[in-house]
């Protein structure tokens, strides 16, 4: 799968998160916590997708997320782009093969998301304990959330979902 | 010596980094400025097509639950009747009173020239999603510009206020709810006509700023609007207050629990007050 329908991909999931976490009746708000799949989704994305484009598709995410909240505008942008050159810079230099070093690097990186976010709306003092306790959520559902955004990912990277359009093939 | 990378894929990441970097700079700049005007028809636009998606998936979860809790209320329907009846029998009592009441108060304001109050429209709306940010109380609602809603206008429930209109798309708008913690409400207490801040706490849950630790305050005291904010006519019930502490003692003030009249969280259908008052700004 190019890098182009990879973007796709990511933005079309987190579409699909984002509707679902903000519907009312959906049990994904758990007091001041939720099921966050967003910030494990940036996070597969960053795995896989190096720098370059990576970045702009992160950017794209975050400006779609913030149309679902009253945040102050770029605040979503800010986060989600930190996490990701966060776990590009990691990745350069360790190698995060394992579910438990996945988990403890989202775990991680939510906190910087979770701050940034606290933070700018004004709400600092949620972080302890409810930022952490989000935060340490995140990692532990990582293995969940990557599962699904896998299995998603196999089935829509599939050529024939694609209008017949191929990937450059072999000689 | 000039500034050169050699290796053009390099070169590409360092630009796009650094345009990255001058995005962040504007996006911290636009958190003071607040969102371009040029922004809105798109951001609105976006806004209706994602309340459509909303309000679908919302709409099962809604179906189940009125189905599950017309089932509980069908088990308690006897012992209910005959608390209603009861009720029915001392509201008919009061009925009487107030109308008297209403009667006299029509005939002073006669007497003293004072303008009856503009009455206001009022629109249903079904709510179809809440915050993305879980601190954060507002809630999106299926009504919207084309219905005659603008941002800064009353929404209250059966019970009582739930908040204030922030945003409007064409067919959907976001609701700031009382307990959001940029929420403030202009208030008495109806007992002693003290005056107060109603500020959100989050978590669905309120508290009253600003009164003094000379006032007399109870628990389960009524705390309505005063119609002093150009928001909020005089007289809404906000909630009852719950609890009622001095403070450490350099505090000039109380601290004052209150417990809004509509569950916040729970809440599911609102009424939208549409008057032709002055567009007032919204706390963006």
């Amino acid at each position: 799968m190019n890098a182009y329908k990879k973007a796709l991909v990511v933005i079309f999931l987190g579409y699909v998160l984002l509707l679902i976490e903000t519907a009312r009746g959906f049990p994904f708000q758990l007091g001041q916590i939720r099921l966050d799949g967003l910030v494990p989704l940036v996070a597969w994305y960053g795995f896989q997708h190096s720098l370059p484009g990576g970045i702009l598709t992160v950017l794209g995410l975050g400006i779609l997320s913030e149309q679902m909240s009253a945040m102050p505008a770029g605040l979503y942008a800010l986060a989600y782009t930190g996490e990701y050159l966060m776990i590009r810079y990691i990745l350069s230099h360790i190698v995060c093969a394992a579910a438990w070093q996945q988990m403890m690097l989202v775990s991680f990186l939510s906190i910087e998301v979770v701050a940034v976010l606290l933070i700018g709306s004004g709400a600092a003092e949620l972080l302890w304990p409810w930022g952490f306790v989000q935060a340490f959520l995140n990692g532990v559902l990582v293995p969940f959330w990557f599962f699904i955004f896998d299995k998603v990912n196999s089935v829509i990277s599939r050529e024939d979902m694609w209008c017949g359009v191929k990937e450059h093939s072999e000689v | 010596m000039p500034f050169r990378i050699g290796n053009p894929k390099k070169r590409v990441t360092v630009f796009l980094v650094l345009a990255v970097v001058v995005f962040l700079i504007f996006v911290v700049v636009g958190l003071r400025l607040g969102p371009p005007a040029a922004v809105s028809p798109v951001k609105y636009f976006f806004v209706d097509l994602t309340g459509y998606f909303q309000k679908g998936l919302s709409g099962p979860s809604r179906w189940g639950g009125k189905l599950w809790r017309s089932y509980l209320a069908l088990q308690d329907v006897e012992l209910e009747n005959k608390v209603l009846r009861q009720e029915v029998i001392q509201l008919q009592k009061e009925i009487g009173r107030y109308r008297e009441a209403l009667i006299a108060n029509a005939r002073f304001k006669r007497l003293l020239g004072i303008k009856e109050d503009v009455g206001a429209t009022v629109i249903t709306a079904n709510v179809v999603g809440v915050d993305l940010a879980p601190w954060l109380a507002t809630i999106t609602v299926d009504q919207g510009r084309k219905d005659g809603i603008k941002p800064g206008m009353v929404v209250m429930s059966g019970a009582g206020v739930v908040g204030q209109t922030m945003e409007t798309s064409l067919h959907f708008s976001k609701i700031l709810l009382l307990s959001d913690y940029n929420s403030a409400v202009a208030t008495l207490i109806q007992r002693n006509r003290a005056r107060g801040i109603i500020k959100g706490a989050g978590e669905g849950r309120c508290y009253l700023a600003y009164v003094e630790k000379v006032v007399d305050v109870e628990v389960g005291d009524r705390i309505i609007t005063s119609g002093t904010d150009q928001i909020f006519p005089k007289g809404l019930l906000i909630g009852k207050v719950s609890s009622v502490t001095e403070g450490s003692i350099p505090d000039l003030f109380q601290e004052i629990t209150v417990t809004p009249a509509v569950d916040l969280k729970r809440v599911e259908e609102v009424v939208v007050l549409v008057t032709n008052q002055p567009f007032v700004e919204s706390h963006h």
